[in-house]
């Protein structure tokens, strides 16, 4: 009776005491690396195309045009599918990667494209007045206009990213990842170790958010 | 050299706004164009700055000469601090040893050279105004150009950036025109006064400021004079 009582709904005690013990398990470490990893690789290829792709489409609108309806597809597309359709084109290890890259991109891209929109006009006409070359127009007025956008959308990007990663990992079972050792501990019924997994992939994607939170404050020309 | 405006006729549509606008400004001196709201002034403006084309008519002395503005509103960057902002357009034609004395030195002219660290949200609208003088200044040009800098201050401040703007004007002399509605700004500012009609604009009268830039005050007698004069011509 008490047994089944764990399975369903283990005892905070029970699932502290796996915590601490996955903490110290052989496995846990190279597993939360691993994911870390594959999330960071995926997000920071998003990035980098967020903004690219991002600052051209503000400033050029056939070529926002020419990928819009792109990112109209991949937006509403269940997560599901694109892990199943990465499954069977990628290696394992590569299948979080692509997944978080095309639930990320979209976001990063259209926050960067409402940053290019919000550059004030103003600025721009004294810029072409005094004849400044594209790269001073570029770095001193574009980008810091855009980087209250694009910090938003990381922080955004950033949680969903952890999880699309795990779900990722969860069905394309890499060696060493938090996903497969959440489905390893929900084969043998482990509750109290799923629990212990989820707790390590929550830590996880608050002390990102809240590092990056504080960047973002930190901005000196924000008002409060 | 001055800039000389000859037969220039622009229009908008339906709307005359010069029909035969003849005007020099004087070198190394401050042309006020003072007239009603609508009448072209700021359509003057962009006609020399090339901003916008004319109809017909000639600009002389404008050709690679560099222009520098002063806006309606301050138009700093408002992620750079105050020194930041004024080194922001001597960034592609200066080295960086030249533009820190250029920068220090023309925020010192404005009484700023203590809050170049601070951040344009965190100053008063009179000071933003004077930060972007100090950086109108400090890029070299020989043109300067001026809509209505002061509009949206009240009247004592105006009076302050004024006497800042003789200050910076003294050090660096430059064919300025400024155009405005305001006849205390150019009372203070202008060695010479445009009076413009309404549409389509036209000089109306032209009077040479007696009051050296130095002695300007809005109490002086002979100003004071010349504000009656400029009250009737405006009415």
């Amino acid at each position: 009776m008490l047994l089944s009582a764990e399975i369903i709904l283990p005892s905070p005690e029970i699932t502290v005491l796996r915590f601490f013990e996955l903490l110290s398990s052989r496995d846990f470490w190279p597993a939360l690396g691993a994911t870390i990893l594959r999330g960071l690789a995926g997000f920071f290829i998003s990035c980098a195309a967020g903004i690219i792709c991002g600052i051209t489409g503000g400033l050029k609108p056939r070529f926002n045009a020419f990928i819009k309806p792109y990112i109209a597809i991949i937006k509403p597309t269940p997560v599901m599918s694109v892990i199943l359709l990465a499954l069977i084109w990628f290696k394992t290890d590569n299948v979080p990667i692509f997944v978080s890259f095309l639930i990320a991109f979209p976001i990063i891209f259209s926050n960067v494209i409402e940053g290019v929109s919000h550059v004030d006009g103003k600025l721009i006409e004294m810029a072409k007045l005094y004849g400044l070359k594209r790269n001073t127009k570029l770095f001193h007025i574009y980008i810091p206009s855009i980087t209250p956008y694009f910090l938003a959308g990381i922080s955004s990007g950033l949680g969903i990213t952890w999880k699309v990663v795990i779900a990722a990992e969860v069905l394309a079972q890499p060696l060493h990842a938090l996903g497969t050792g959440l489905q390893a501990a929900k084969i043998q019924l482990e509750t109290a170790e799923v629990f212990a997994w989820t707790g390590a992939a929550i830590l996880l994607s608050v002390v990102t958010e809240k590092s990056l939170n504080s960047i973002l404050r930190r901005l000196p020309w924000r008002d409060s | 050299m001055p800039i000389t405006i000859s037969s220039l006729c622009k229009r908008f549509g339906d709307l005359v706004v010069f029909k035969d606008l003849n005007l020099t400004f004087q070198d190394q001196a401050v042309t006020a164009v003072l007239g009603p709201s609508g009448c072209g002034k700021t359509t003057l403006l962009n006609i020399i700055s090339g901003v916008e084309d004319k109809e017909a008519g000639t600009i002389l002395g404008t050709d690679k000469r560099k222009i520098s503005y002063l806006f309606q509103e301050p138009r700093l960057l408002p992620w750079k601090n105050v020194y930041a902002n004024v080194e922001f357009l001597l960034l592609d034609i200066m080295s960086p040893e030249e533009r820190k004395l250029r920068v220090e030195h023309f925020l010192k002219l404005v009484s700023l050279n203590e809050f170049s660290h601070y951040y344009p949200h965190t100053l008063s609208g009179g000071m933003k105004q004077r930060v972007s003088m100090a950086r109108a200044f400090a890029y070299p040009a020989d043109i300067l150009l001026m809509d209505e800098p002061f509009q949206a201050l009240d009247l004592r401040l105006k009076i302050g950036l004024a006497k800042s703007f003789n200050m910076l004007f003294l050090e660096e002399e430059r064919t300025a025109v400024f155009v405005t509605h305001d006849i205390h700004e150019a009372l203070m500012l202008g060695d010479e006064i445009v009076v413009f009609s309404q549409r389509p604009g036209e000089v109306r009268d032209r009077i040479i400021n007696p009051v050296p830039r130095r002695e300007r005050s809005l109490s002086n007698e002979l100003l004071l004079k010349i504000e009656k004069r400029l009250y009737t011509l405006l009415r």
